[in-house]
């Protein structure tokens, strides 16, 4: 009925002659980083949004935010501080124990919501076109934003324990960006594994269940290490979930002394992980959508 | 229009698409199991080979229709070209970043459409300035007025495309790319539709549109693109294609409903061929073998089918169709398969004539026939043995959706139905509500479809009111039945279009004490919309194919589906 369409190589030229762009194809990393940069205000309010949608359907609404971690670090009390005594060798246990529950709960709930990040949101990934790093970025912004009521709680526990201010405290926020950017790349990481085997999705509960008591959150791990070999040490102490830890206590908690290694380690972790995750989620881009 | 300098805007260049599709999970029926487990029975990747070597060129201010029959491609062309699908192989290059406005683009239900108008028209590109500047506009041109600050789970189906459109359109995308949305909202916003799209070809955007609609097509668009299994069949001037397209709809064999149609989990689709194997297909997922009774109706006439059906609910039994004069082989087979004590043949013998009865009882069966004076005496000699004060559910004879809304009245307060005939009710159903003295009557209809005088006859022989029930639709109908059951996070609900479909499924649903609600082909009306809300269904089974209840609706209906949606964060219990 019209023309026959051209072929593969006249319609490349026509595409190029026009300057039409080849939607499907992954635009190189610096493009791609580019536009991210771009959207940031887009991120800013699908996270915010996010954020304050969360509690909307309970009636005491963004209360909860505060009970939440509140109820939850006295659960963990009563069972590792009253039940099973596992105080030994920390003076504020109350501190500690907050300090553990809290910031490890934030990175817990971005690594099993980053994970579905993609293949969560296929309503908004066959809707819109968008670089997809924007999802499982968001989910870590979201988080954050959404815990800000009880980082604010954590400094109160900190008064409320005993604790009083000194300079170190400065650190805190620092301590929370560091750990904000380390698990945003673990995010980005999940995310193009569950969309590359939905599977997987299932072993992730386990794996932050694995975490959550080796990484220092009740306890103190050098007091448990220490007669392991050396080495085995080492990495647990130096994991980042171990190091996001111990640098907010550092920060807050008077019986530990500020170190200088952790915050270096930290910051590695943080440069390592946000690189490669926004490399390796980025290596997935143009299968976002497809399944 | 811009034919001085045609500049492209779209190139396709031999697009293949071939997709994973994820099974839906058995949850009814029981042939899953262990063994279904093991097997990995649906949950092995399937793949769709969705888009067959698909070239063409587009140019900027043409407006472009799709068309093609169910299942043809055509969304996933569109989605492709939108930049949403990669290519299996292939090339698509495309000036700027295409605005997809589509059914399906769900943004956050959970919040206002407000925020979800600064969440769209971001990820389209906008800064928030920008969404700031058209922000007033985009809400003028939605029509929402106060709606917008609640969120977008509390609209329906028709106001949440009229807010995507409207946020597409903001943009002013190089590209647009609308998905069936045009036969959402009223005449009203679909003439401001098309305003608004005249005046962005004028812009020189690219326009696609997907509709099934060959008259949208020929209105709207000055160029086709038909396809037909993922090929393109013809590419041209929109009378030239759109006329090829339904002479090849009249001269062939193809049904809108024989397309192959990817699984959407939580929402099964109970369907086959015609109402006759349907009904067979509808009970053999629901009734064991071994039956005391089964209840055969012609399928001709569904009121006296439909009639039967609060009877057979009681009876725990299923209604089957048959023909008036065979019995159609899907029926026997089921029929065999569930052996049952007894069939209970309701019609009289001009509409089931005695050969069927005669190849039943050859076949082994044994048949009793409840038959009456015409379709309204077969019915009220089947509501012969109801106790004393049954309420009873007047509908004429004819009217289907009548009946059928008048069969679920019944089901729900255990009545029965009777018929009114053209003239007026027949003796025979007035002796029926005589003996039954009903407390209630309900009479399914206005003035012209059921007389006055038949109220003033019939008021005399009940105890308690006669009440004349106006239903503004058979949807609205379906959703105030279910509302009365109060029921919420129900494990299934039914949903149908054509009152054909639905003979035994109504059966099954009465029998299961789960809703049956009534939807569009294309739409879930607003009443049915809130009561789906307020099911929190764990999933769906529509009866009925592609023709009656679309395979886009289908997907819009999973979003009902309970569970459906990742659950935010984690619980206390995934703490430990």
């Amino acid at each position: 009925m019209t023309a026959a369409p051209p072929g593969t190589d006249a319609a490349r030229a026509l595409a190029e002659r026009y300057g039409l762009k080849a939607l499907a194809a992954r635009p190189p990393l610096s493009e791609y980083l580019r536009d991210l940069w771009t959207r940031r205000g887009f991120i800013l309010t699908l996270s915010s949004s996010r954020s304050e949608a969360r509690y909307q359907n309970n009636q005491l609404g963004r209360l909860w935010s505060v009970f939440n971690p509140m109820l939850l670090i006295l659960s963990y009390f009563l069972i590792f501080g009253v039940l099973l005594g596992t105080r030994r060798g920390v003076d504020n246990f109350i501190g500690f124990l907050s300090i553990g529950v809290i910031v490890f709960g934030v990175s817990g709930s971005v690594i099993s919501s980053g994970a579905r990040a993609v293949t969560g949101n296929t309503g908004l990934v066959r809707a819109l076109r968008f670089p997809r790093a924007v999802l499982p970025v968001s989910v870590g912004i979201t988080e954050m934003l959404a815990n800000l009521p009880a980082f604010v709680i954590l400094v109160v526990l900190m008064l409320a324990s005993g604790e009083r201010p000194t300079w170190a405290w400065l650190l805190f926020p620092l301590a929370l960006v560091l750990q904000a950017v380390q698990i945003i790349g673990m995010a980005l990481i999940a995310a193009r594994i569950t969309h590359g085997s939905r599977d997987v999705a299932n072993l992730i509960p386990l794996l932050l269940r694995l975490l959550r008591y080796t990484s220092g959150v009740f306890f103190s791990i050098s007091h448990y290490t220490a007669n392991l070999p050396a080495a085995v040490g080492y990495v647990m102490e130096y994991q980042p979930f171990a190091l996001q830890l111990t640098i907010v206590r550092q920060s807050l908690l008077a019986e530990y002394p500020l170190g200088l290694l952790p915050w270096v380690a930290s910051a590695a972790w943080a440069l390592v992980l946000i690189v490669g995750g926004l490399v390796f989620f980025w290596r997935g881009e143009a299968s976002y959508g497809r399944g | 229009m811009a034919a001085a300098e045609r500049t492209p805007s779209v190139v396709v260049s031999h697009l293949d698409i071939v997709y994973r599709v994820f099974g839906s999970r058995a949850r009814t029926g029981g042939s899953g199991g262990l063994r279904g487990l093991l097997r990995g029975d649906g949950r092995a990747p399937r793949t769709v080979h969705a888009v067959k070597d698909v070239s063409f060129v587009a140019y900027h201010g043409e407006s472009i229709g799709i068309i093609g029959r169910n299942g043809s491609g055509k969304s996933t062309l569109l989605r492709a070209i939108a930049g949403l699908i990669p290519p299996t192989s292939g090339e698509v290059w495309a000036d700027g970043s295409p605005a997809l406005l589509g059914v399906n683009a769900v943004l956050e239900k959970s919040l206002s459409g407000a925020k979800n108008i600064y969440i769209g028209a971001q990820a389209l590109g906008m800064s928030r300035s920008q969404v700031d500047a058209v922000f007033d506009e985009i809400v003028e041109f939605s029509e929402l007025g106060d709606f917008i600050h609640l969120p977008m789970s509390t609209y329906s189906s028709g106001m949440a495309a009229k807010l995507r459109f409207a946020i597409s359109t903001a943009t002013s995308p190089g590209v647009l790319i609308i998905d069936e949305a045009l036969a959402t909202g009223d005449a009203h916003f679909r003439a401001r539709s098309h305003e608004r799209i005249t005046e962005l070809r004028g812009r020189a955007s690219t326009v696609f549109l997907v509709s099934h609609s060959a008259n949208t097509v020929r209105d709207m668009c000055d160029r086709a693109i038909w396809l037909d299994g993922g090929v393109l069949v013809a590419d041209g001037p929109v009378d030239e294609v759109v006329d090829a397209y339904e002479a090849a709809g009249r001269g062939s064999r193809w049904s809108p409903t024989d397309a192959p149609e990817p699984d959407v989990p939580g929402v099964e689709r109970w369907f086959s061929r015609d109402r006759y194997t349907t009904s067979a297909l509808t009970s053999s997922k629901a009734f064991e073998a071994g039956t005391d009774r089964v209840f055969l109706a012609a399928g001709q006439d569904l009121s006296v089918a439909l009639a039967t059906v609060p009877e057979a609910v009681r009876s725990a039994a299923p209604v089957l169709l048959v023909r008036s004069r065979t019995v159609p082989p899907p029926t026997l087979t089921e029929l065999r398969r569930l052996s049952p004590a007894e069939i209970v043949l309701v019609g009289d013998e001009t509409a089931v004539l005695p050969a069927v009865e005669q190849s039943l009882t050859d076949a082994g069966f044994t048949v009793r026939r409840v038959s009456g004076d015409g379709p309204c005496g077969t019915v009220a000699a089947l509501a012969g043995g109801v106790p004393l004060g049954t309420p009873v559910h007047l509908a004429p004879h004819g009217d289907e959706t009548a009946v059928l809304v008048a069969a679920l009245e019944a089901v729900r307060d255990d009545g029965v139905v009777l018929l009114t005939g053209e003239d007026g009710v027949p003796g025979d159903v007035l002796d029926a509500i005589d003996t039954i003295a009903p407390h209630t009557v309900r009479v399914l209809g206005d003035a012209d479809a059921v007389p006055e005088s038949v109220v003033r006859a019939v008021r005399p022989l009940t105890d308690g009111a006669v009440q004349r029930v106006l239903s503004p639709s058979p949807a609205e109908a379906s959703a105030e039945v279910s509302a009365t059951g109060e029921r919420t996070e129900v494990d299934v609900v039914y949903i149908a279009k054509a009152i054909g479909d639905v003979v035994t499924g109504a059966v099954i649903a009465g029998i299961a004490g789960a809703p049956l609600l009534l939807v569009e082909r294309d739409e879930v009306p607003r009443s049915v919309d809130e009561e789906l809300r307020r099911l929190r269904p764990a999933h769906l089974v529509i009866f009925g194919g592609a023709g009656s209840i679309s395979p886009d609706l289908r997907q819009q209906l999973a979003d009902y589906v309970e569970g459906s949606e990742d659950s935010e964060g984690e619980t206390l219990d995934g703490m430990f």
